[in-house]
């Protein structure tokens, strides 16, 4: 028979107590899980939602099938809407760069020309009759002779 | 170009309040081969319209109404006939027909002299 001293039973009480104590927190931490069967996998409890019927099991995946499917589709047609819509988006990036190359060359062009031009009013109202008339006969005389000799 | 020039010096001289404009018309412009030069010289000489210009088209041969070329001749009776004030014209059309010249440029004067009292 052994002795058992009232700090070591009082030590065993308190193990057991604190045992107690941890189950009941584990059971706490998952208040909706419930194991009906006491199943374990893998050192942890197996909860209430994995157990499922066939049926609803079936059920679930048709439509799980059906909706992958529609979400398959609807996403190969918009899929081909983006490609078509990214081919169009380039082709009038193209189109507004070489616009843009053409303006910017006609004006350019326009401008080299406009450089390039000069304007000169002197020659332009000095063989005009009113100011003809205003000269000298003798100098219109000179200027008549020389030009018949021209033509 | 020089066309255009030409024929504003000529005209320059018909404008011309200096009379020796008349003489250079007369000496370069009447006498020139080109006919264009003829017609537009006697233009100029016409819208004067002072006895010594009409003189020039009126009463010699080969210029203004006597011209030549017909389309010289036609171009000085016209500008005659278009004249405002005909009665310096008419005086030295009388003129001619009663001075003792050619007998051509008498018949055209009393011909555009005709037409000239049709047209007033």
């Amino acid at each position: 028979m052994e002795k058992i001293s009232p700090l070591r039973a009082s030590l065993k009480a308190f193990e057991q107590f604190k045992a107690q104590r941890a189950q009941k927190r584990q059971e706490s931490q998952n208040p909706n899980a419930t194991n009906p069967f006491g199943l374990t996998f893998k050192g942890s409890m197996i909860k209430m939602d994995v157990f499922e019927s066939q049926a609803s099991k079936v059920q679930k995946t048709e439509e799980n099938n059906g909706f992958k499917e529609n979400f398959q589709k609807a996403g190969k047609l918009a899929a081909s809407a983006w490609v078509s819509t990214i081919n169009r988006l380039n082709s009038m990036k193209q189109s507004m760069i070489s616009f843009g190359n053409r303006i910017k060359e006609s004006t350019m062009n326009t401008w080299d020309k406009l450089n390039k031009t000069e304007i000169n009013f002197t020659g332009l109202f000095r063989d005009s009759v009113s100011s003809l008339q205003k000269r000298p006969v003798m100098e219109l005389e000179a200027m008549l002779s020389e030009e018949l000799q021209t033509i | 170009m020089s066309l255009k020039k030409v024929s504003n010096i000529i005209e320059a001289l018909g404008r011309h309040e200096d009379v020796d404009s008349i003489r250079v018309l007369r000496d370069l412009g009447t006498n020139h081969e080109s006919d264009e030069i003829r017609e537009l010289t006697a233009r100029a000489l016409i819208k004067k319209n002072s006895k010594e210009s009409l003189e020039v088209v009126i009463k010699n041969k080969g210029k203004g109404i006597n011209d030549l070329s017909a389309r010289v001749a036609m171009t000085a009776i016209n500008e005659l006939l278009a004249l405002k004030e005909k009665e310096c014209a008419i005086e030295i059309l009388e003129e001619t027909l009663n001075s003792e010249g050619e007998q051509d440029v008498q018949d055209t004067a009393r011909s555009v002299k005709a037409l000239m009292s049709f047209s007033a």
